[in-house]
């Protein structure tokens, strides 16, 4: 039995221990990792400070104003200096991080789950299908991805549900693109046409065949995908059309910064340093998993 | 060659009726009732119908949809609740603004995205490399509404050097009003493009067609402009005119920043104000031109690779033959 262990083992765990040991090396892409780990951290510990607190700690530290002390810039007791309303800009950091993460992260989420579908869907089927499906993501990938968000939060109306949907749809005909490319490039393969021979339904050999040998492409998009969505998040926000205040988030707190340029630098500096870190992050590890995963492509 | 052409003009029919369409659909679903908007509240019960009627509001939405495009296509896109003014000339008012805006961002992003990226290549894997890709990871990181802020925080506020709000009027006041808006639009578009330039200026490095050239005597600088880049300029072109279009609707934040009197500017103006017939107007043009400037650059790739070209001349040839 132990014979046959070891030499089934390197074969088992071929792709993601190799990638893995790959993307240990990239000691950029780990520092990126690791910082939105932390942000991850973060996130989930300021939401169960509010749920142990009741939000007491929210009103009285996070959104609690103090006029007389506005502007004033970093100290010892508040690193990041106060702002307009004499508010911690460093708390309200913190508290902000789970709007650009989770937002970022769920709005990818479902436009890989929804253009992952239609993209193998249209791969795997062809034709007609193919057609329908691909001509319609081409007609959404004619609207440039921030007007389509700005156009649907405008019908909608701004909350964060809006916010989500119109981010989700606008990502959904890249991940439709990617996903139905690898698929063309997997499903002639011999061993599909195992499974297929095997009497397999096409249902079980898209989810249990087809998708997880497109998963590489799919998550460096997905990781590069949740940057550009905490853009776009901030980018609504900063326009008025996304979170709405006091509800600390990076966009809106570099919004209210525009209006008060003149009177505190770091009320400007300070949010957009976070976001600019969590997409240099995301974009780091992104390019390093392209490379684990598919080192042909690194040059 | 001319056959590529047509192909793609036909093509973008659908593409443009679609994307209408679903702009159209999406302002559709916009609550409150746009009589109510126009007509105020005092407005009587009968009078509120009448506007629907001469809206248009009484009709399913297909056929809403089919007076929409038949408008359109006569340059008719409604009046602006706000203004009470055509929604089609104050569009055409604002967007060449947004125009000399955006060429001007990617002249920005050409002049420092290029040579960057070319010296990058160059030498690759040196210090200098290393520094230009790291600053280049930046620039495609930072978001360019925080950039524009420092900016004007900067160069605006601290030492006054340049204008940070509004549109200069005559050459050189536009010319310094521009500065900024335009390095906050093209800094991450420079990024891209130093990127793109050096991936693809590495594919062509090592290619034994350079070596000929060497081993022949040509000067250096000459293999760069006429082997190197030349070769390497497809994959550029066709990120620059995508880019151009993202800026074209893009331009949002920056014009917001920067009190540019653009497109984007009225567009966001115009969600605030719930101005819908200017919204959807607005989003459609640029969409339409966002798909324009696309098949621009489409047919600009066919020229500018002859592998393109070639391939339909040699259907053509072999149509020839086989007839």
């Amino acid at each position: 039995m132990k014979t046959v262990e070891a030499t089934s083992n390197p074969k088992q765990r071929s792709l993601w221990v190799e990638t893995w040991r790959r993307l240990k090396k990239d000691k950029l892409a780990i520092v990126g990792m690791i910082f939105i780990l932390l942000l991850f951290c973060i996130a989930i510990s300021t939401i169960v400070i509010d749920l142990v607190t009741h939000k007491s700690f929210y009103d009285a530290y996070v959104i609690k104003q103090n006029l007389r002390m506005r502007f004033k810039g970093p100290s010892k007791d508040h690193i990041f200096g106060l702002d307009e309303f004499g508010r911690d800009i460093f708390l309200r950091m913190l508290w902000a991080t789970r709007y650009s993460l989770f937002m970022g992260t769920f709005a990818i989420a479902i436009a890989t789950v929804i253009g992952g579908t239609l993209g193998a869907v249209a791969g795997y089927y062809g034709k007609a299908t193919d057609n329908v499906i691909m001509r319609f993501m081409d007609i959404l990938l004619a609207i440039p991805s921030m007007l389509l968000a700005t156009a649907i939060v405008a019908a909608l109306g701004t909350s964060l549900t809006n916010v989500l949907i119109a981010i989700a749809i606008s990502y959904i005909p890249t991940f439709a693109r990617t996903v139905r490319a690898s698929v063309l490039t997997v499903k002639d393969q011999e061993f599909v046409e195992a499974a297929r021979a095997l009497g397999a339904s096409d249902f079980r050999i898209i989810f249990k065949y087809i998708i997880p040998n497109s998963l590489a492409p799919l998550i460096v998009q997905a990781t590069l995908g949740v940057a550009g969505a905490i853009l776009s998040v901030a980018g609504l926000s900063f326009l008025g059309l996304g979170i709405q205040p006091p509800t600390p988030e990076w966009g809106s707190m570099l919004s209210n910064a525009r209006s008060y340029i003149r009177e505190g630098w770091h009320l400007t500096v300070i949010p957009g340093l976070g976001i600019m870190l969590t997409i240099l992050s995301l974009n780091i590890m992104g390019d390093g998993l392209r490379d684990a995963l598919d080192p042909r492509l690194k040059n | 060659m001319w056959k590529y052409i047509l192909k793609r003009l036909l093509l973008m029919i659908p593409i443009l009726i679609g994307v209408t369409f679903i702009v159209f659909f999406i302002m559709s679903l916009t609550p409150g009732d746009p009589a109510a908007v126009i007509l105020g509240d005092q407005a009587t019960a009968e009078a509120l119908e009448a506007m629907r009627v001469e809206l248009g509001l009484n009709k399913p939405l297909v056929v809403r949809y089919g007076n929409f495009l038949w408008n359109l296509i006569h340059g008719d896109l409604g009046i602006s609740y706000r203004n009470r003014i055509p929604v089609w000339p104050q569009i055409i008012d604002k967007f060449p603004n947004t125009v000399v805006l955006a060429i001007a961002g990617i002249l920005v992003a050409l002049a420092i995205g290029i040579p960057v990226g070319i010296i990058s290549a160059k030498k690759q894997y040196t210090k200098l490399d290393n520094i230009s890709m790291v600053l280049s990871l930046i620039g495609v990181s930072m978001p360019n509404f925080w950039l524009g802020l420092l900016l004007s925080l900067l160069f605006a506020l601290k030492l006054g050097w340049l204008p940070s709000q509004g549109m200069g009027q005559g050459f050189i006041p536009l010319l310094r009003s521009l500065v900024l808006p335009a390095l906050t639009l093209g800094t991450g578009v420079a990024a891209t493009v130093a990127r793109m330039t050096r991936s693809s200026m590495l594919e062509v490095i090592r290619q034994d067609y350079i070596s000929t050239a060497r081993a022949k005597g040509v000067a250096e600088g000459e293999i760069t402009r006429r082997h190197m880049l030349r070769n390497a300029m497809i994959p550029i072109v066709t990120a620059v005119g995508l880019q151009f279009g993202v800026l074209l609707g893009g331009a949002m934040l920056t014009e917001t920043i920067f009190s540019w009197p653009g497109l984007g500017r009225l567009m966001v103006e115009s969600i605030n104000s719930k101005d819908i017939p200017m919204v959807l107007g607005a989003t459609v043009f640029l969409a339409m031109m966002f798909s324009i400037v696309n098949l621009i650059v489409d047919i600009i790739y066919a020229f500018v690779d002859p592998r393109i070209k070639s391939q339909y001349k040699k259907a053509n040839a072999s149509k020839r033959v086989k007839v």
